[in-house]
């Protein structure tokens, strides 16, 4: 399998038996993923259970996603799937179902840190727009743990959002919520 | 490279997604978000969760001009605030009782307050003011260490559906009305309010917990009860005044729960079950009861075990069973009447779907004993029976294991686990 090309060609989760379908993102991306893993986009069930359609291996086309960011929902869809099929099994049994929170745990930690800001924030536009619910808040939840704190200056240029205040309007903001800045230092 | 033009991507979020990121950020935060652009600037304004601790402001060894640092704080939050406000969390220890709670309260019940929580610090109890009943969009309301007084006009909160009051002064006909007037309450808990005297009314109910001194309770009308769970302490004298009384605390407790699931009681509950009058056997069967967990049962007392007996074996579904002893072992070794178990539960009842037991603090006293041989002859689907012994009990260990390599098991699946600690 060739790495990290256009047309790269990806098998998530190797089962046979499993239903697939193909996903084609909008840089030439082209993925076959398992049925469980798909309907997980939202924005694909819908597809298929409104329209009635048999799920047969159709490709779609998806506009707003390119194949990096694809793959790195995949793998997270994937992996959330895993530790909920653990989870049910270890239901009942506390030390099972701490060991399962854990290992999601630092599993989320490790697929976090990874993510660069700018990855983190394609991410949640890609997710946002298949409509994945509750890889959604974990992206959030990412998020919000990296400005917590941090300066205005940083959070501005982590969003990329340009400061359209004039001087006055700033001194003005500041006048109303002198209140809130107490203490705080930049960055 | 990708273009050069500044794509600015999170102004043009659903304000939904921005809505989550600021709600989790904490308030401060959230507030300075207004210098980031003129997008922004009361973006952070319009949410509808509010969630308010010492964090807010910085911290500083004056106490008195800390606190008076985040009562500004948060009347300001409160004041600049723009839309409605679903939800209100106040918890720090560092402020008492004060005027402006009463106003933010106010404010908070003019917005379609849902959600309130409020846990202040212990040494100062706020009394609740009258305009939080007004709050008639209240899903959600949390209380730690206040006087509650209902005002005699309340009727009710009619979309309530979650009550936490803990170390809440209220009278007890007060809370029994609050909790009879709100017609949609499913979650209820009451911690440490105590010498209550309780009727509980509350058709939709379905999780009920229950810690502290209570004079007298009575589910009376729960029907739609799934899990329960009581800390019942007692003092000598109230347990004296029970006795006296002739109403069957089993019956009042436990008499019209048919849908209960799980049932969980600590301190003194089974001693609490076994008072009053149990006149005749109690024919409500517990269907869907599947998990029981009771603790510091006390084994010399026959009272008691008769209720854990007639609990499982009114529980024809039990799965799980979890028993912690708390035996005197002075007076429990002497115990006679050995057989009751057998006695009291004729031959052909089995616990058909028994699967789990776990018995802790055990300290091999004769009843405890004759109660785990009694659950391994009768539960033929068993698959383990786990017993821990009372950390404080040495020599009787071996005699333990020795009875228990004894005993006769109708399971042959049944693992016994020896925990030792």
């Amino acid at each position: 399998m060739a790495d990290d090309g256009v047309n790269t060609k990806v098998e998530a989760v190797s089962k046979a038996t499993t239903e697939t379908i193909e996903l084609r993102t909008e840089d030439g991306g082209v993925f076959d993923v398992d049925k469980p893993v798909a309907m997980e986009f939202l924005i694909l069930k819908s597809f298929y259970e409104d329209e009635g359609r048999v799920f047969d291996k159709t490709s779609i086309r998806l506009p707003n996603v390119k194949q990096l960011e694809l793959s790195k929902v995949i793998e997270y869809c994937t992996r959330a799937l895993e530790f909920g099929a653990k989870s049910a099994a270890a239901a009942g049994d506390k030390d099972a179902e701490r060991m399962v929170r854990q290992e999601r745990e630092g599993f989320e930690a490790e697929f976090v840190d990874e993510l660069s800001n700018e990855m983190l924030k394609e991410l949640i536009l890609a997710v946002n727009f298949l409509d994945i619910k509750e890889m959604l808040d974990f992206l959030i939840r990412s998020v919000a743990n990296r400005i917590r704190n941090r300066s205005v200056a940083y959070v501005r240029q982590f969003f990329d959002i340009e400061n359209d205040f004039t001087p006055q309007e700033e001194d003005q903001i500041h006048q109303e919520n002198a209140w809130a800045f107490e203490g705080v230092d930049a960055d | 490279m990708g273009d050069s033009s500044n794509l600015d991507l999170i102004s043009d979020l659903p304000q939904s997604i921005i809505e989550s990121i600021l709600t989790r950020l904490p308030i401060r935060d959230a507030v300075r978000t207004s210098f980031l652009s003129s997008k922004f600037r009361y973006r952070w304004a319009a949410l509808t969760h509010l969630v308010f601790d010492e964090d807010c402001v910085p911290l500083s060894n004056d106490r008195a001009l800390f606190e008076d640092k985040l009562i500004n704080f948060i009347t300001r939050a409160l004041f600049l605030h723009q839309g409605p406000i679903h939800k209100f969390q106040l918890c720090t220890s560092y402020l008492q009782s004060c005027p402006e709670i009463d106003q933010w309260i106010l404010f908070l019940s003019r917005k379609d307050i849902k959600e309130l929580v409020l846990e202040l610090g212990e040494s100062e109890w706020i009394r609740i003011p009258s305009c939080l009943f007004k709050c008639n969009k209240l899903i959600c309301l949390e209380l730690f260490r206040c006087e509650l007084d209902p005002p005699p006009t309340f009727k009710g909160f009619m979309c309530l559906k979650t009550l936490n009051l803990y170390q809440v002064f209220v009278a007890s006909d007060a809370i029994e009305s609050l909790i009879s007037s709100c017609p949609l309450l499913e979650n209820l808990s009451l911690s440490y309010s105590d010498s209550l005297t309780l009727n509980i009314y509350a058709p939709n109910l379905k999780y009920l917990c229950l810690e502290g001194e209570f004079k007298d309770i009575c589910l009376q009308n729960t029907p739609l009860l799934i899990a329960m769970s009581v800390a019942m302490y007692m003092t000598e004298d109230i347990a004296e005044h029970m006795q006296q009384s002739s109403s069957c605390n089993f019956i009042k407790l436990l008499g019209s729960v048919p849908y209960l699931e799980k049932l969980t009681g600590r301190i003194y509950f089974t001693k609490y079950l076994s008072i009053g009058d149990d006149r005749g056997r109690l024919s409500v069967t517990y269907s869907h009861l599947k998990i029981i967990e009771l603790y510091q049962v006390s084994f010399e007392d026959m009272k008691e075990i008769l209720v854990v007996l007639h609990l499982i074996t009114n529980s024809p579904n039990l799965k799980e069973l979890q028993i912690s002893g708390s035996s005197n072992t002075l007076a429990a070794m002497e115990a006679t009447d050995l057989d009751f178990w057998d006695k009291e539960c004729p031959s052909p009842c089995l616990f058909e779907r028994l699967k789990v037991v776990k018995m802790t603090e055990m300290s091999g006293v004769p009843h405890e004993m004759e109660f785990i041989k009694f659950l391994l002859e009768r539960s033929p689907v068993l698959e383990v029976m786990s017993i821990m012994p009372c950390p404080s009990v040495m020599d009787g260990r071996l005699n333990m294991l020795i009875e228990l390599v004894r005993f006769r098991r109708a399971s042959a699946r049944a693992e016994i686990l020896f925990i030792q600690c």
